[in-house]
């Protein structure tokens, strides 16, 4: 278990680098390669300990019913109108609406037995990206900012964590550098290309003059914060000059595979996943929203699911045809289940105590279903799996300890997951 | 037994006295008249009697010069007045200066002068908005739930009790037990708008006729209770109770039985529905009203259920379930002059706030294992807040009037230098990053942005400035609660100034901008140069940088640089179609037939640009 506070790293960091122009990104790099082995900053290519290089997580917002589609029960008097459809997998059906998805259900480890305390959208979010419950004395960072982090940034300068369809949750106390970078919709990021009235010369020409202005501040002050923001702006200018910027426009993409993933923010979300991570990007986010269907449940779910079916599909084939699924995870999750009971309304209403994730992709035991729900989906009757072991998983296959501990500012340890334990039954 | 403490009944009838933000009490009587601040009439409230004057900013200075010297702190340099009437329009009001007001303090050779703007500061509306700003920020956070919070009434009852200077006991004794209405309904568009930090309306004191905004707060946590206490007590008592929410810690005081009795005083507010039917898209008017019982839902909620269980008792043992109700009889508790947390929590805060770090670090962590640093002052301070009358704004005055507030930001080499490497003595002044709503501010004032989109025919300018508001602060999650000795920002905030329209626009020579007016007024480059600072970063050019300047701007118009033409470096022609494709605001400033053909012109924007992108004018310094 290595411990490090950031500030004292710094400290380290400046006394051992006297005279020289401190950057932030020095340090950090200097630091990855203190802990993290073969961080990408190093001149020798990343050896990542874990099998997956990169993670896609595709998240339900809202919470998704688990009885309408990974765990049906046809003919309980919960199951509900639509149908279920036999998949390759023992023991597995899922809803008629996801017939790609079932088709290649020996591509995907589905987890039937979740179950956690959190019925509050927002509580529940947090417990789901972060893999802790929320505490106001500490904000711990989601799966990306531990990924960021710890794997470290493509040497190219795209980022290391990109979240599609916001909102997303940051690094928490990690710092904002180690956040997403987030894009409302799939696209080219705002504000990478020249602004008003600009072109090549004269940017590089406002950055002569912006330079000047620098150096005098940060003589004058003398202060890192000047040098940390100075690098920042570097690494910026060098995203939009990257031509792997190209990996986030999809107008480049073949036409007939981009139409597969379905005519949706979220099917181009999952293409542009691809994209990104064949070009070393470590962490995206794709979310899917909709999913609190507290009115209204069985028509919205089947939209959802038609939507779903489709992009997650798409995404598994087109990760394997480049060979990026045997170092690719991905985790598809939402706030939390519904319940059982319909409402009044031919809703469901939301239900922590017993629901689905999946799992797919490198490092991951397919073509299994872990745990199951009772004959109504409303108990965990095998096999119970928390938030923090499905958390601790996720970490184990990207070759992060979910013991290792990092000191919060205000000086407490804090581990990547919250006591939790790999389930090995899911590990390949 | 079931006790409504506050029926909608009373309301109508106490409308005046919900008007004032006071929370209706079931047995005490109603205020005498309007305009009488809370606090006075408050029973539980002990009678605050200054037994001594004020802490004056010489004993400040005293007790701060003692660390310096038991630490081989040497203090930097004075800052000039320039500077230091920057970093009082950023902590007070939230901007720069204008640049004749930059000129008039310059000029002004009285010996009070800087006493005087601070005066003239916290009397400005300007005042009341950057604080209800800064309160709404750290009470409200990021989360909408526009469902059931009406932002828009808090954010009013905020910047109603900072322009009155509500005493700070009688505040957080408000939102600790408010009862009564949220909202009187709406569009909950309307309450996403008003997240970030526009401007209160001038009418918004009407909007809280009837209402009891402060319940907003407690509904924020609706069905999470336990949040709303370790948010309430790690702001108002900087004391990290919910660290104990899971288990007991073993090298912490706090036990997590103290945190559950402290936790359960806020199970018995219950939120009664006051709409009839569906209420899509509309905020839910809801009263929040106090009973003795534990609301059901949460005494079978599994992670509330133990909170249930337990007895409400206070921090130091005190018993809330004696008399009024348990969050009542926990403001009395939290805001008594004897409370040992509450005045250092908020002295600690305001010192962080305008020093860039607490006496302790971060601002909301008071426990024995983080001790504070500079203890005597930080007792003094807090000492003299609790026994004259929590006033804030005196508070304030201390602060900025200390020597510390005055320093140079400047980084001292030799003798002294290392004694206090991360600069906890404050022995220069902490940069600071510009935060969303300083930023947005300041990039307005300094480029007129606003009154060139009017001239270009923007109709609704606060919808504008509202509208530029939520794609800032969308760029921002900053946690400026913490001092860290590295920048802390994200590449996205990065590219939006560097080409970004608020930059890209403000910076450019069209009608009604900085830079066309600047241009029309001075017909030396060396005296746009030097207006141009001033607007920019509030001071007079260098006459090394005035220098630079012309020679760059005649060298533009004898070189023949071109202004414009390519577009980006991705593709060459055409513009890929963008990821975010919402309509910007400024949009109508894009108009290509406004591009300067003139190389001077062409130029100062250039300067314009990069004064805009430096750090000079990104930090508060």
């Amino acid at each position: 278990m290595s411990i490090y506070n950031r500030r004292q790293v710094l400290r380290f960091g400046a006394s051992a680098m006297v005279g020289a122009v401190l950057s932030r990104f020095a340090i950090r790099d200097a630091l990855a390669d203190d802990v993290v082995p073969g961080s990408g900053s190093g001149s020798a290519p990343p050896a990542i300990a874990g099998k997956a290089k990169a993670v896609i997580v595709l998240y339900m917002n809202g919470g998704p019913s688990h009885i309408d589609t990974w765990d049906p029960k046809p003919g309980a008097p919960t199951g509900g109108p639509h149908k279920a459809i036999k998949t390759r997998t023992t023991g597995l059906q899922i809803s008629e609406h996801m017939p790609k998805l079932a088709d290649m259900s020996d591509k995907l480890a589905v987890i039937h037995s979740m179950s956690s305390k959190e019925g509050n959208h927002q509580r529940a979010q947090y417990l789901l990206r972060t893999g802790y419950a929320p505490n106001p004395t500490v904000i711990h960072p989601s799966l990306g900012g531990w990924v960021s982090k710890k794997l470290g940034e493509p040497k190219n300068g795209l980022p290391a964590f990109v979240s599609l369809g916001g909102p997303s949750l940051g690094a928490g106390f990690l710092g904002v550098q180690y956040g997403p970078f987030v894009l409302p919709k799939p696209g080219l990021p705002a504000n990478v290309t020249y602004g008003v009235d600009t072109d090549k010369p004269r940017f590089e020409r406002r950055l002569g003059l912006l330079d000047t202005m620098e150096q005098r501040f940060s003589q004058s002050t003398g202060d890192a914060k000047v040098e940390g923001r100075r690098a920042l702006e570097r690494k910026s200018v060098a995203l939009m000059h990257t031509p792997d910027l190209s990996a986030f426009d999809l107008s480049t993409e073949d036409a007939t595979r981009l139409a597969t993933f379905g005519d949706t923010d979220f099917g181009r979300g999952c293409a542009t996943a691809v994209r990104l991570v064949e070009k070393g990007v470590r962490c995206v986010e794709v979310m899917l929203d909709g999913w609190d269907t507290h009115k209204d449940n069985f028509n919205r779910v089947k939209t959802l699911m038609g939507t779903l079916d489709a992009a997650m599909s798409a995404l598994i084939t087109e990760l394997s045809r480049k060979n990026l699924l045997d170092s690719t995870l991905i985790v598809w999750m939402g706030d939390f289940g519904r319940t059982p009971r319909i409402n009044g309304n031919d809703g469901r209403d939301h239900y922590p105590q017993a629901w689905s994730t999946v799992l797919a992709g490198a490092g991951i035991k397919k073509g299994q279903v872990y745990g199951e729900t009772d004959a109504n989906g409303e108990k965990v009757t095998k096999d119970l799996v928390t938030v923090p072991n499905l958390a601790a998983t996720i970490a184990t296959v990207l070759g992060m300890d979910p013991t290792e501990s990092f000191l919060s500012p205000v000086g407490r340890p804090i581990a990547i997951t919250d006591s939790g334990v790999a389930i090995k039954a899911l590990l390949a | 037994m079931r006790r409504v403490i506050c029926t909608a009944g009373t309301l109508g009838a106490l409308s005046v006295v919900v008007l004032l933000g006071a929370a209706c009490g079931g047995g005490s009587p109603p205020p005498p008249k309007v305009g009488v601040t809370h606090s006075t009439m408050d029973a539980g409230a002990s009678p605050v009697v200054a037994t001594s004057p004020p802490l004056t900013h010489e004993r400040i200075d005293a007790l701060l010069e003692e660390e310096w010297k038991k630490k081989g702190v040497t203090p930097s340099r004075p800052a000039d007045d320039a500077t230091f009437l920057r970093r009082l329009y950023l902590d007070i009001v939230g901007t720069i200066p204008e640049p004749r007001e930059v000129a008039a303090f310059a000029a002004d050779t009285t010996a009070d002068k800087r006493a005087r703007k601070v005066k003239e500061l916290l009397a400005s509306q300007a005042y009341a908005t950057h604080f209800m700003n800064y309160w709404d920020d750290v009470l409200m956070g990021r989360e909408a739930r526009a469902n059931i919070v009406d932002r828009n009434a808090f954010r009013a009852w905020l910047g109603k009790s900072f322009r009155e200077n509500k005493r700070w006991d009688a505040l957080v004794r408000e939102l600790v037990s408010a009862t009564g209405q949220n909202t009187h309904g709406g569009p909950k568009s309307r309450q996403l708008s008003a997240m970030p930090m526009v401007q209160a309306p001038e009418d918004a004191d009407t909007e809280l006729l009837g209402l009891n905004a402060a319940v907003n707060y407690s509904l924020r946590f609706q069905d999470a209770p336990q949040d709303l206490a370790g948010t309430s007590s790690r702001v108002f008592l900087g004391v990290q109770i919910q660290c104990a929410q899971c288990h007991d810690h073993k090298t912490e005081a706090w036990k997590q039985e103290d945190f559950r009795s402290f936790a359960s005083a806020f199970l018995h507010l219950r939120p009664k529905n006051l709409d009839d039917g569906k209420m899509n898209g509309e905020v839910r008017k809801i009263e929040l009203m106090d009973f003795r019982a534990v609301f059901p839902r949460l005494e079978k909620n599994p992670e509330t259920a133990p909170i249930a269980r337990a007895k409400a008792t206070a921090l130091d043992g005190t018993d809330l379930e004696k008399g009024d109700g348990t969050r009542r009889a926990l403001a009395d508790w939290m805001v008594s002059p004897k409370n040992p947390w509450f005045a250092k929590a908020i002295v600690n805060r305001m010192w962080g706030h305008f020093l860039g770090r607490g006496f302790v670090d971060p601002v909301d962590d008071l426990r024995p294992s983080n001790p504070a640093v500079a203890e005597p002052l930080f007792d003094a301070l807090a000492t003299d807040f609790a026994q004259h009358g929590f006033d804030l704004q005196t508070l304030i005055t201390q602060i900025v009037s200390s020597r510390a507030y005055a320093l140079s930001a400047q980084k001292k080499e030799g003798a002294g230098a290392a004694s206090d490497p991360d600069n906890q003595l404050w022995g220069r002044f902490h940069l600071v990053p510009l935060g969303p709503e300083e930023l947005l501010n300041a990039l307005v004032r300094a480029t007129n942005v606003d009154e060139a989109a009017r001239r270009a025919g923007v109709q609704n300018l606060p919808e504008l400035r509202s509208q530029m508001a939520r794609s800032f602060s969308f760029l921002f999650d900053v946690d400026e609660e913490a001092d860290t000795s590295d920048y802390e920002g994200t590449v996205t905030q990065a590219l939006t100034l560097l080409n970004g329209n608020l930059t890209g626009y403000g910076s450019r020579a069209i009608p009604g901008s900085a830079l066309t007016t600047v241009l029309a007024a001075k017909s030396s480059d060396a005296d746009v140069a030097d207006e141009l600072y001033l607007r920019v970063l509030s001071r007079p050019a260098t006459p090394e940088e005035r220098a630079a300047v012309v020679d760059y701007v005649q060298h533009a118009t004898t070189g023949g640089a071109g202004t414009a033409g390519q577009a980006s470096p991705l593709t060459s022609g055409k513009k890929p179609k963008r990821a975010d494709k919402r309509p910007d605001p400024l949009n109508r400033l894009g108009n290509k037939s406004r591009s300067t053909q003139d190389p001077r012109t062409a130029a100062f924007e250039d300067v314009m640009w990069a004064l805009l992108n430096s750090s000079e004018f990104l930090f508060n310094h």
